[in-house]
């Protein structure tokens, strides 16, 4: 195996004169026998090489940049606007335990309520902070405005049921749950109450976090692109060094074998990270979010039915509620996910630097058999 | 909440960035959309579907996107949005005094340009267009809002199916009195059902049904002139006609046996469910006092129960006028109407309000069958209302000699909810009653 610096054996076709300054400025130097045709299969290589770190850069960043706005913006969009019906759904029920088991006359709506109500207040900031401005913005306004009204009726429920015992007998006692089930109204009514405006931006927030999901960023198509553009550096690799065994007699060129393997390394890497992050997002999108979707439709399923137990007059039982620790476990699996999916190492850093080192190990592996035509 | 297509532009872009260094070549950011026009109203259910209905020729004329949010809670989530300083482009105002609140405040933009007065004075009466204005922050008057629809508000629904044949002329009598109406429902009443369905709830809007009642029993007993000053808060609630008003409405909502369920289901029963037991097999009630867009509701009850029958006008509900408890009472009637009001200029905004007064726009929504949506557009013939009931009440509306707003809605919107509030007091203590008229004395002085 000759190594740079040993004197070359004659070529197998005589070479053509030397390409000069003055060949290269007359634009011969691609065209003139066999160092052209290393020169245009160089260059060649080396186009191929930059495709492949396109390629190989558009879908990492690409795959990278989609893992991090599901995981940071269109899931906990979602995931604040399903928790923001589930707390509000509970307030309702919390509300309405506390004015039927009598706290309600010291004790107000109750401490549940007001811990649902700041949770759902914390939940619409999120989101707002989450919102673009237009449609949803409107939207979150319409709910915050909603709130703000739902908590004065309670507010309005509180003062009348405390006049209402104060009037002891004198009193039907029915105004303060007037007021509760006009607050209810306001919560519950199918047709634009709080509960339905707020589904409107967990079905919007829904749409986006399914299409991002589905998008071809998430999935494997655009992996073809990378592995075309290695499979023609590879090709083009061996397609060079079939040439240099022919006219220069070499077995193999050592920076070209060393390209090949950094080019198949690159494919392989790229590869199994993206797959790996293919995956996450196929468990998110298939497991974990239908997982956290049902925890929260059970949840507030079974606070409704509480809510309504307890409209309909029955005496309260145990505490109810929202399981806070099974929705934290469904979150946390959806998370974890996507944490995994954003997880693309070092490659961002990694793909520049392997393209570069094949971009050079073939012009140095040019380089030597050119060099020979400069002697 | 970024588009995927905004979000995969921004991936190429800032990869093209990075490797080419020429971001021209990449194409271009989202093109700007259609122009939009944000509204906010109360209309919800197929009223939202009459709007969009109404607006839809619009949207294919001009390509401007309307985009409605309806909630009953519209008045609440105005003022919030107002406090934020993030009003929507349009929003419906049921009120003609926030109309001249908000106009006064400058929270209003004057909608003059976006009219033709010389069209507005064939198509509206002067009181309509009246209704329409309002003095702006330097006091001049200028158009402020449209009207989207109307309502006649002095009427009593009935099932002529089911209403007790012996009795049904004397109900339809052209000249019964409210004497002979009492008369009748106590004798219904000894009958064994409970001859009035009374619903107040209407989330944070509760107690207006029972305004209504209150505004009907002054205007029917004291006449316009009392009821005038009554609005513009020269006369207390602790005088005689007021007072008067709330006991004639109080022997009705809190005698026993008068009203389905008593005061305490009137309380929480809402007013669009009022009127089904209207329609049960036998009936639950007999007489139904709401205003003319209570007909939304009845087409989608249940006839008899079943789920597949609907009440249809004339055969299972019509409609008698409030009649009058005194002379000075007689050929009065109370209106109401959704006015349509501009926060925020936009060429968008002008061009829907100029569009929304042509008799087209408002045919689109009162063709509807079932809509319980009248016009008082003067062009819009009285033959594009689907049944004879809506034609009946549309003529009505028109030709009723002394027409009065919803006295409520005309009092500032601090007096209003004091007004609706006491109503529900009452109810749940009628023995309160002058300590409420005495808090309500005190709202109006602070108030007026």
């Amino acid at each position: 195996m000759p190594a740079a610096g040993v004197a070359p054996p004659a070529p197998a076709s005589s070479p053509a004169a030397p390409a000069g300054p003055g060949l290269a400025a007359r634009g011969g130097w691609l065209r003139d026998g066999t160092p052209g045709q290393l020169r245009r299969l160089l260059l060649t290589i080396l186009a191929a090489t930059v495709l492949l770190w396109l390629a190989a850069t558009i879908v990492v960043q690409g795959l990278h940049s989609t893992a991090a706005a599901v995981r940071d913006q269109d899931a906990p969009a979602f995931t604040d606007a399903t928790e923001a019906h589930a707390v509000l759904s509970d307030a309702d029920r919390a509300a309405w335990q506390s004015f039927r088991s009598g706290e309600a006359q010291l004790t107000g709506p109750g401490q549940q309520y007001q811990n649902d109500i700041t949770t759902a207040g914390q939940d619409l900031e999120r989101l707002a902070a989450l919102a673009p401005s237009g449609t949803a913005s409107q939207q979150l306004q319409t709910v915050s405005g909603q709130l703000v009204n739902y908590q004065s009726l309670v507010e309005e429920a509180d003062a009348a049921n405390r006049a209402d015992i104060a009037l002891g007998n004198a009193s039907g006692h029915d105004l303060g749950y007037a007021y509760l089930t006009y607050s209810t109204s306001a919560m519950r009514d199918p047709q634009g109450g709080l509960l339905a405006s707020v589904d409107g931006l967990t079905g919007a927030d829904k749409q986006v976090l399914d299409q991002t999901l589905r998008s071809w960023w998430a999935s494997p198509v655009l992996l073809v692109l990378v592995a075309a553009a290695a499979a023609w550096v590879l090709f083009q690799i061996i397609w060079a060094q079939r040439f240099l065994l022919r006219r220069f007699r070499r077995m193999i060129s050592p920076p070209l074998v060393l390209a090949a393997v950094l080019t198949a390394g690159l494919l392989a890497w790229v590869l199994t990270t993206a797959l790996s992050a293919e995956s996450a997002f196929g468990a998110a999108r298939g497991t974990a979010l239908p997982a956290l979707t049902r925890v929260w439709q059970s949840q507030t399923g079974a606070v409704n039915a509480q809510a309504a137990a307890l409209r309909a007059g029955q005496a309260p039982g145990g505490p109810g509620g929202l399981n806070v620790i099974a929705t934290q476990r469904a979150g946390s699996a959806l998370s974890a996910d996507l944490t995994s999916a954003q997880d693309v190492g070092a490659l961002p850093a990694g793909i520049p630097v392997l393209a570069a080192a094949i971009a050079g190990l073939t012009l140095l592996g040019f380089k030597l058999r050119l060099d020979e035509y400069r002697r | 909440m970024l588009s995927r297509s905004r979000r995969s532009a921004a991936a190429l872009l800032a990869v093209c960035g990075l490797a080419a260094g020429t971001l021209a070549a990449c194409g271009s950011g989202p093109s700007g959309g259609p122009a939009v026009v944000t509204v906010l109203g109360s209309w919800t259910g197929d009223e939202q579907a009459g709007f969009l209905a109404m607006v839809r020729g619009f949207e294919h004329r001009t390509g401007i996107q309307v985009d409605y949010t309806g909630t009953r809670d519209a008045d609440a989530v105005l003022a919030s949005d107002l406090k934020d300083g993030n009003p929507p482009d349009l929003a419906v105002l049921s009120r003609p005094g926030e109309l001249r609140q908000d106009a006064a405040d400058g929270t209003l933009v004057p909608i003059d340009a976006a009219l033709s007065q010389q069209r507005l004075a064939r198509q509206y009466t002067p009181g309509w267009r009246s209704l329409m204005q309002a003095a702006g922050p330097s006091g001049a008057r200028h158009y402020y809002a449209i009207i989207v629809k109307a309502a006649l508000k002095s009427v009593i629904w009935y099932d002529p199916a089911q209403f007790p044949a012996g009795d049904l002329s004397a109900l339809r009598s052209p000249s019964l009195t409210w004497d002979q109406l009492t008369a009748l429902v106590r004798k219904l009443a000894r009958g064994g059902v409970t001859p009035w369905c009374l619903g107040l709830e209407d989330s944070s809007d509760s107690g207006w049904p029972g305004t209504d009642w209150i505004e009907d029993i002054v205007l029917h007993r004291s006449g316009p002139a009392v009821y005038d000053q009554w609005i513009a808060g020269t006369l207390p609630w602790t005088s005689a006609p007021i007072r008067r008003a709330w006991q004639i409405f109080g022997s009705v909502a809190t005698t026993s046996g008068l009203v389905r369920g008593g005061a305490a289901a009137a309380l929480v029963t809402s007013y669009g469910q009022a009127g089904q037991p209207l329609f049960t097999r036998p009936p639950r009630c007999y007489l139904d006092h709401e205003a003319s867009f209570i007909t939304a509701f009845y087409t989608q009850d249940q006839l008899g129960g079943s789920p597949h029958a609907h009440p249809r006008p004339r055969t299972d509900f019509d409609f008698i006028k409030f009649p009058p408890l005194s002379p000075a009472g007689q050929g009065s009637a109370e209106v109401a109407g959704d006015l349509l009001g501009m926060f925020r200029a936009t060429p968008a905004a002008r061009k829907l309000i100029g569009y929304l007064t042509t008799p087209a726009a408002q045919e689109a929504w009162i063709r509807r069958p079932g809509s319980g949506a009248l016009s008082v557009n003067r062009l819009v013939p009285l033959r594009d209302y689907p049944d004879p009931v809506s034609r009946e009440l549309a003529a009505d509306l028109l030709s009723t000699a002394s027409v009065r707003f919803d006295a409520s809605d005309s009092m500032p919107q601090i007096m209003e909810n004091a007004f609706n509030n006491a109503v529900l007091e009452y109810l749940d203590d009628p023995g309160q009653l002058g300590v409420i008229l005495s808090g309500l004395d005190q709202v109006r002085k602070a108030s007026y």
